[in-house]
């Protein structure tokens, strides 16, 4: 219950940092966000973001790509980069 | 054979990360599918969503409510701001702030459109590295007179964008420089019309034809949104090998450095070919006349003639 409410709270963070705060503030947080969960839920919000700011640009949806190619990236490296797993 | 239970485990690992990895694929396809079959609709969505965030950090930003302001510690700065210009103001009339005071009270009449038309001042409160894509954020909307596909401009006569979103108190600005963003330009130096194209990093670019000289320097206007000079190339980048050349293009003022802007209150018109060359007419006249007065100006309309002058000198010779 605890870790959900932490997770819930860290997932807000991240949405407000996207949605109104520096870039470069909110990808951190992403990073780590995707790190601590399996953070699928960042790809909904590199969505929204690409569809409220990129509405009408040139069509290249570029977070939604980089978010996913990024979690896979992030998921595929987890086992050999958390130690209490090994 | 007795199953160990750590290679129970470490199967379910495995098939936990292939579980995750393959729902991590297919949001993202499912997501990239939708933004491109609806995106208007996607948009139309998220505005909704987007929005009380966007309130929330206006309130935080501009709101002179009690928490806001004690969280900004803004009344503070500006009446101290306001003390010390008075003190500044009635020192001996001191040049510079007059200086000061007239230059911001012209930048603020050539934004709100002196010559006649109406316009909305608007602060800025998200910019490009800030925000993601070139848009900007202004804390004026729809209950100011904003309304979607209103040019927005800095100075007098410059767009840089215009109105995408709007909503009751703020408004998204989609800049000309956003990626993707096509404008028609026209270059004065080689005076030929072409294609913009925006880049982001507030740049745009134009592609000409190997042959036709674009220096750094050149005037920019964007003729189809009845504006002043854009910018100037800043950067051209040609090979002899290449057939195309590009110039790149910044907005005169840069854009990390925008406080204020003004906002039209009808949205942009097309405009025909004869009415873009009438504009850009306007405009080379405004850039390159300056208006002398009468007393001054010596040309064919004011200046004496050579028939006159010997009149003159001839009644003084028979004097």
């Amino acid at each position: 219950m605890k870790n959900n409410a932490l997770q819930f709270s860290l997932f807000v963070l991240v949405a407000v940092l996207g949605l109104t705060g520096p870039v470069v503030v909110f990808v951190v947080s992403a990073v780590i966000y995707a790190f601590l969960y399996a953070g699928i839920e960042l790809i909904v919000l590199a969505a929204i973001i690409d569809a409220y700011f990129g509405y009408g640009g040139s069509g290249m949806y570029v977070y939604t790509l980089v978010t996913g190619v990024g979690l896979l990236c992030i998921q595929a490296l987890k086992p050999y980069l958390l130690m209490y797993q090994q | 054979m007795k199953k160990f239970s750590s290679i129970t485990r470490g199967n379910y690992r495995r098939t936990s990360q292939n579980k995750n990895l393959t729902r991590i694929v297919v949001t993202t396809l499912v997501c990239l599918v939708l933004l491109f079959l609806v995106p208007k609709a996607l948009h139309v969505v998220f505005s909704v969503v987007v929005a009380p965030i966007n309130g929330v950090k206006t309130w935080v930003a501009e709101s002179g409510g009690s928490l806001p302001m004690y969280l900004r510690n803004r009344t503070e700065l500006v009446d101290e701001i306001h003390t010390l210009r008075q003190e500044l103001a009635t020192v001996g009339g001191d040049i510079f702030t007059l200086n000061t005071l007239v230059k911001e009270n012209k930048e603020l009449r050539g934004l709100l459109g002196d010559h006649g038309e109406q316009r909305v001042l608007a602060g800025v409160i998200g910019r490009p590295g800030v925000l993601p894509y070139d848009t900007l954020m202004i804390d004026r909307g729809t209950q100011e007179g904003v309304v979607t596909g209103a040019p927005v401009f800095i100075g007098e006569n410059t767009v840089i964008g215009i109105v995408k979103h709007a909503t009751a108190h703020s408004a998204l600005v989609e800049l000309a420089t956003t990626a993707g963003f096509e404008a028609t330009v026209y270059i004065i130096g080689p005076d030929i019309y072409t294609n913009a194209v925006g880049i982001g990093g507030g740049q745009l670019r134009v592609g000409v034809p190997q042959g036709i000289e674009i220096s750094e320097g050149d005037l920019v206007v964007l003729p189809s949104i009845t504006s002043g000079v854009y910018g100037e190339v800043s950067v051209v980048q040609s090979e002899a090998s290449r057939p195309e050349q590009y110039g790149y293009v910044s907005p005169e003022v840069p854009l990390s450095s925008i406080r204020l802007v003004s906002v039209g209150i009808t949205p942009i018109q097309s405009v025909s070919f004869e009415e873009a060359q009438a504009i850009l007419t306007e405009i080379k006249s405004d850039l390159f006349t300056v208006p002398v007065p009468d007393t001054i100006l010596v040309d064919l309309e004011n200046g004496t003639t050579t028939s006159s002058t010997s009149d003159v000198t001839e009644e003084e010779n028979e004097e």
